[in-house]
């Protein structure tokens, strides 16, 4: 006889969940699997009616599943956003090439709006041209660096309010670990909070903060969700792999323990010095910066004049005074936006909006005109 | 011809290179112990060579050091205003393994040379005691060995597992939980639970020894882990009774360095965050008149296995539920293996974890909170609701019946008669989830058979909370203190031992 | 050469990984452990040092599981070596040079055995 769903007692159990360890049929888990995203995203009020959401996708399993089920709970739930697929080209072949194809095809199957930025078209250089220059040692810090610019650059074009992630709870549970074997405690604390508007523009979340990767895993197996399943060319940070492998151990010994890590991260609340970064401006780009010229403008000053170490070093107030210009290696210098005018034309897109429209208001698109009828968060829906 | 150079006596080369490189204080002679900077070194301690006369006194130093600080920082917060206080009772947790052995040892050896000093100086404490948790109800341990390690010169106390099931004669009651477990159609975990009364306890035809009834508890328990969890709170319960019991107002626990950065892994692993910052913290006055202070948090293990080793200090092989097994036996074990891994790729991931986690301080809802039946230590009002919303298991159709947190579910009292023999004390269940924090649900969460009867303790905290809780008297609450009611334990009476 | 005649010592939980017929042998079936072994004074053409005693003891004396023990040029993290009375890391740790009568203890500093 085979076994029931301990969920619904009617249909056959299909799996074991990670999560809980119930047996449960297919249909459950969408539903236990959807309703604890959902959850997620009511408990913490991460939207408003009218937000215009952008979904990072990379084209791996995480970001594709949060596609297809921000998409989901969106017509199920009415949220009532507007939501983008915003995807960022490193520019590393055999890589990025083949799963933005996959993002591609997430554009049509889910008919969602796509926007690539490029590395190249932002900033002249391609990750593989910077590893090329600078060699694979530190080509993850540009690639950090450069990213979380890109996204906040690919979120003003489309005049977005907030941007969505795949992290999952595995990679939040990592990292509070690896913040506690470091004993760092201010990136503790901040690396339990859902959704951030600390370093950038728009807000960011992740709404899979919960959910666990053999989930996420289970979830695109059962749809039979597209996407592309390569790690990354260039190797990951050896000290995650620890912390990586520690918890993969963890959770072989207990499956709650994923959750139960971010419980007690969430938990133990550090203390923090409300310590704002003074909100200044980094003088060539406009980015928001706590020095005067912003981390990627330092680096690609660095990949320009051929000292690609500058900004790395520790040491780094690394001077560029002395240094000759060397001939550039593998980029070309482009002209980058400075952020006054993305934010500009952003402002500009959102006025055209609200003229052409007025009977759909698009919440935070009016700017403050109707905050009275449209700021109900979606906390109850 | 450079092999051969390279190869030669590394000792003498070296001084002729280095000598322009001292630090007046801090002089380093290379191949020397680098206290006395004659001796050939016996031991290194994170880069820095000690011979064995000087690694034992400076491990006396700072333990000293160690244990003043405490204590200033206690009679800080304990009585600001008095310039000399009265020294305390306190009693040392001995398991009779090498951190609690070597803490024993260092504190005796403290008392004593200060009492050596006369008036003039003063003991920081007026007495030691050692409090012993017997396990042997559960691990094969010789006790005799731990009494010899304590020593004839100082009180023994003991205590034994099985005593937390000794109710019977003159009152007192267990709690046992009926339910335990995700019902279908549930939307969040409930625990059931009703209070046994002593005499229909021990009349009843299911009634055992203390020593069974432990048995059964941790045989039911899902895992390893969750045993080693059941048996910390268990243990830490005994300890404190005794310390009350022995009029000590001061509990040293043996927990090194290497210890604490595991447990700190360990609980954030097992989802005791909230509770953390008090169960690692170098002073921690959350129990009620009772300091929990943990004087050996500067010594790695490595540091207290030489210096038991050459300071003479006798100690024990303490046997736990995965002793011998391999590493993923429990979170505990894993946890440990990985820290101390760790420790050995990345150098002082041991100092730096305990060092910055124990800075964190519990926070306010901690202290306002009502104590875990289980634990004893804070219960997070919100953790329910947080792992309900996070664990769905209700099915598709009935997702909108929200429930509500606070009721009593009398229904289901239909089903509990199985091992009660009397109906006339048939009474409804109640609902204890509140009642215990996030991490003790889980241990009980996956318990093996319903009909788990809890430590006597868990009613007396039951009994107390609903005692005092008249402030916010809900329905919920006042069911529950009239069913407790005739079994409360009179707070006053004496704990004996 | 002479073989090198080595006391061998275990103690503080260490001897919980010993095969249990050795412990039985040693007359010592619980508590600390003591045994007398012979090495080669070389070992594949080398002067034997601490390593290939590491080797010896993970092939000829433990119990299950050899490779917690030593495995990848890696003892086993939480066991202290003793030689002759010192750390052994303050001599050259893996790469000691073994003596006559040299006595090498085990200590384990691991709470879980």
């Amino acid at each position: 006889m085979p076994r029931l769903c301990e969920i619904c007692q009617n249909s056959k159990a299909v799996l074991r969940r990670p999560k809980t360890a119930q047996r449960i049929c297919k249909q459950c888990f969408y539903h236990v699997f959807e309703t604890e995203v959902h959850n997620t995203i009511v408990d913490n009020q991460l939207f408003r009616r009218g937000d215009r959401v952008g979904i990072g996708a990379s084209g791996g399993k995480d970001s594709t599943v949060l596609a297809y089920v921000m998409k989901t709970l969106n017509e199920r739930h009415n949220y009532g956003l507007d939501l983008y697929l915003l995807s960022i080209d490193e520019g590393i072949a055999g890589y990025r090439d083949d799963s933005l194809e996959t993002v591609k095809r997430n554009k049509e199957q889910y008919s969602l709006p796509l926007l690539i930025v490029s590395y190249e078209q932002l900033y002249g250089w391609s990750m593989d041209s910077i590893v090329e220059a600078v060699g694979r040692k530190n080509n993850c810090t540009f690639c950090g660096v450069f990213r979380r610019q890109a996204l906040d650059r690919g979120a003003l074009m489309l005049d977005l309010d907030h941007i969505v992630t795949g992290h999952n709870a595995d990679d939040v549970a990592e990292t509070i670990l690896m913040n506690i074997f470091r004993g760092d405690l201010p990136r503790l604390g901040r690396c339990t909070e859902i959704a951030t508007a600390g370093d950038g523009y728009i807000v960011r979340s992740k709404p899979f903060k919960y959910a666990y990767e053999k989930e996420i895993v289970m979830y695109a197996y059962f749809k039979k969700l597209d996407y592309f399943s390569t790690e990354c060319t260039y190797s990951p940070n050896a000290y995650r792999g620890y912390a990586r492998e520690f918890l993969k151990d963890l959770e072989a010994v207990r499956p709650s323990a994923i959750l139960d890590i971010i419980y007690s991260g969430e938990a133990m609340q550090v203390a923090q010095d409300v310590q704002m970064p003074v909100a200044a401006q980094c003088e060539r780009c406009g980015y928001i910066s706590s020095n005067r010229v912003c981390k990627a403008c330092t680096l690609l000053e660095g990949l320009e004049r051929g000292v690609p170490k500058l900004g790395i070093a520790r040491s780094a107030k690394a001077s560029l005074e002395g240094v000759p210009d060397v001939a550039k290696r593998g980029g070309r210098t482009v002209e980058r936006v400075h952020f006054d005018k993305l934010w500009e034309n952003a402002r500009r897109m959102r006025l055209e909006r609200s003229e052409n429209n007025t009977d759909v208001c698009t919440g935070s698109a009016c700017a403050g005109v109707c905050n009275a009828q449209n700021t109900g968060s979606l906390t109850n829906m | 011809m450079c092999d051969i150079d390279a190869a030669q006596t590394p000792d003498a080369r070296k001084p002729t290179n280095r000598t322009n490189k001292t630090q007046n204080e801090r002089l380093r002679v290379p191949g020397k112990c680098i206290k006395c900077k004659t001796a050939r070194p016996n031991v290194t301690i994170r880069k820095s060579l000690y011979c064995k006369p000087c690694f034992v006194r400076a491990s006396v130093v700072k333990f000293r050091a160690a244990l003043s600080k405490s204590r200033r920082r206690i009679a800080d917060k304990t009585t600001p205003n008095t310039l000399e206080p009265a020294a305390p009772r306190a009693m040392v947790a001995l398991s009779g393994g090498p951190c609690s052995s070597a803490l024993l040892q260092l504190t005796l050896d403290y008392h004593n040379s200060m009492l050596q000093k006369g008036a003039a100086v003063q003991s920081p404490y007026l007495q030691i005691i050692v409090g012993h948790i017997d396990e042997s109800a559960l691990f094969d341990v010789p006790n005799d060995a731990v009494r010899s390690v304590a020593g004839d010169a100082v009180q023994f106390r003991q205590a034994h597992l099985e005593d937390v099931f000794a109710v019977g004669e003159n009152s007192g009651a267990l709690l046992e939980i009926v339910a335990a477990s995700i019902a279908p159609g549930e939307s969040s975990d409930r625990f059931r639970a009703r209070v046994l009364e002593s005499e229909h306890f021990s009349s009843s035809s299911s009634s055992s020894s203390p020593r069974e009834q432990l048995h059964r508890l941790f045989d039911s328990l899902e895992s390893a882990t969750n045993r080693e969890a059941l048996l910390d709170a268990i243990k830490m319960f005994l300890l404190t009774k005794l310390a009350h019991a022995s009029n000590c107002s001061v509990l040293l626990m043996g927990d090194s360095a290497t210890r604490i950065a595991s447990k700190i892994v360990s609980l954030t692993s097992r989802g005791r965050g909230f509770s953390l910052p008090l169960e690692v913290a170098s002073e921690c006055l959350w129990l009620d008149g009772l300091a929990v202070v943990r004087p050996m948090r500067d010594f790695v293990a490595k540091e207290i296995a030489f210096l038991n080793r050459w300071a003479g200090f006798a100690s024990v092989v303490v046997p736990t539920f995965t002793t011998g097994a391999p590493a993923h036996a429990s979170i505990d074990r894993l946890t440990e293996a990985f820290v101390v891994g760790l420790d050995c790729d990345f150098a002082s991931t041991v100092p730096t974890v305990c060092r910055t986690v124990q800075k964190l301080e519990p926070r306010p809802e901690a202290l306002a909170a009502c104590s875990c039946l289980v634990c004893g230590l804070p219960v997070d009002p919100g953790s329910l609701t947080w792992r309900s919303r996070l664990t769905v298991s209700d099915a598709p159709s009935s997702s909108s019946a929200a429930a509500a947190i606070d009721c009593v579910p009398a229904d289901h009292s239909s089903s509990d008669s199985s091992n009660n023999g009397n109906s006339d004390v048939a009474v409804p269940l109640l609902d204890i989830s509140t009642r215990l924090c996030y991490a003790c649900q889980s241990v009980l969460h996956f318990c093996k058979s319903d009909g788990l009867v809890l430590p006597a303790f868990c009613a007396e905290r039951l009994a107390d909370q609903t005692d005092s809780s008249a402030s916010n008297n809900t329905r919920g609450h006042e069911d529950l203190r009239k069913q407790v009611e005739q079994f409360l334990i009179d707070s006053d009476k004496e704990d004996s031992d | 050469m002479e073989d090198l005649k080595l006391t061998l010592k275990f103690s503080s939980g260490a001897e919980l990984m010993i095969k249990d017929e050795i412990r039985a042998d040693a007359g010592t079936k619980t508590g600390d452990l003591e045994l007398t072994r012979t090495l080669p004074a070389t070992t594949d053409g080398k002067p034997t040092i601490a390593k290939d005693l590491l080797e010896f003891i993970r092939d000829n004396l433990i119990k299950d599981r050899q490779e917690d023990f030593y495995d990848k040029e890696k003892l086993r993290p939480g066991i202290l070596v003793i030689i002759n009375g010192s750390d052994w890391e303050v001599e050259d740790g893996p790469e000691y040079r073994l003596q006559n009568n040299d006595t090498v203890e085990f200590i384990s500093t691991l709470h879980g055995g």
